[in-house]
């Protein structure tokens, strides 16, 4: 694949899953230079992939992979980013103003306390794949993700309904 | 608040997305990064590879030079299985790096891959490099007078080669592989 078909496809992929990919890095990294960083960790991926890509699989789930993938292993530059927490300046990333739903905000919250594995598993349910695709997407059973999508499912709504009396 | 409301919430950030992109700036970020990835990820070897061969070559050279013995020719044999050792080893590690996961786990498995390489790297660095090359140097100083400051040059830069790969052994690869492989098994853990 000639570089150049390989830098339009970035930017049309980038273009067009803009929103997935901000749901990793808003349920991995809270701080907005983390983001940022993790962001940029996920583009440099989905570059390196592009050529190995193959249309068995839709774009949309090639790049869940890659994101939870970079995600899962990526760690917080804590060090760096100190002298930074006073001004979060972003260089390609900017949040955008519109009115957040608060039942979001907590959703997120949830996602950020779940633990390694949950987490991606979170995010694949709450996109609506079934538990075959999530098995396929992450590479364990079934049965495996049947158990574990189960027990997140009565995590949330057990939560919700702690968070209703106190007027979420 | 029941499953399918959280859904329906989470489905709204596909409508209006929380960020805006410069692509332009992304893009050449990636670019750059990208470039100086490859680049670091090839300099250990290549630098190393490069250093054994030229080293070979200068033995070479100056004892066809000087008309040394047969030792200080042989002397130079290490240097080179140096440089083919790295050479081989990178050529695997490329060969792999074809392959593709598939999966979350798959990728996992390839970083873990990369992983273990630069930990054996680090790891074996005395068997492979350190100890040819002081083989090579004895030969080479067979039938020589002795050079104290010489010796105590060389044996230097070996104790400094030696804690800086153990460092980056221990510091580094070591922690980096434990946790990748925790995840792994985190992963395929039946719930």
């Amino acid at each position: 694949m000639s570089e150049s078909r390989q830098a339009e496809l970035f930017k049309e992929w980038i273009r067009e899953y803009s929103s997935l990919l901000f749901k990793v890095v808003h349920a991995y990294a809270e701080r907005p230079i983390d983001k940022e960083d993790l962001f940029q960790e996920i583009s440099i991926q989905i570059w390196k992939a592009i050529p190995k890509f193959r249309a068995e699989a839709a774009v949309s789930t090639f790049l869940y992979r890659i994101g939870l993938n970079t995600a899962m292993t990526w760690s917080k530059r804590e060090k760096r980013h100190q002298a930074e927490e006073l001004e979060s300046v972003s260089t390609f990333l900017q949040a955008e103003s519109i009115e957040v739903d608060e039942r979001l905000d907590w959703l997120y919250s949830q996602i950020h306390q779940l633990g390694d594995i949950d987490k991606p598993l979170c995010l694949l349910m709450l996109e609506g794949y079934s538990y075959r695709e999530i098995s396929t997407i992450i590479g364990i059973s079934e049965s495996n993700v049947g158990v574990r999508i189960h027990r997140i499912k009565q995590h949330l709504i057990s939560q919700s309904k702690k968070a209703l009396h106190h007027g979420i | 608040m029941e499953f399918e409301e959280m859904t329906k919430i989470w489905d709204q950030q596909n409508q209006e997305t929380m960020y805006a992109i410069d692509e332009e700036v992304l893009f050449k970020k990636i670019t750059s990064r990208k470039n100086n990835i490859e680049k670091w990820a090839n300099l250990t070897e290549i630098a190393l590879a490069l250093i054994a061969v030229v080293t070979g070559l200068i033995l070479l050279h100056d004892a066809y030079r000087d008309q040394e013995p047969l030792n200080a020719y042989i002397a130079t044999i290490p240097m080179f299985l140096i440089a083919a050792y790295i050479l081989v080893e990178r050529i695997r590690r490329l060969k792999f790096m074809q392959k593709f996961g598939g999966t979350v786990i798959g990728d996992l498995d390839h970083s873990i891959h990369n992983s273990n390489y630069m930990e054996r790297i680090s790891r074996t660095f005395v068997w492979w490099f350190m100890l040819p090359s002081a083989i090579g140097i004895g030969i080479n100083q067979l039938g020589q007078p002795f050079n104290l400051g010489k010796m105590i040059f060389v044996a230097g830069a070996f104790v400094l080669a030696y804690f800086v790969t153990r460092i980056e052994y221990r510091r580094i690869h070591k922690p980096r592989t434990r946790k990748l492989k925790a995840l792994r098994d985190q992963l395929i853990q039946e719930a």
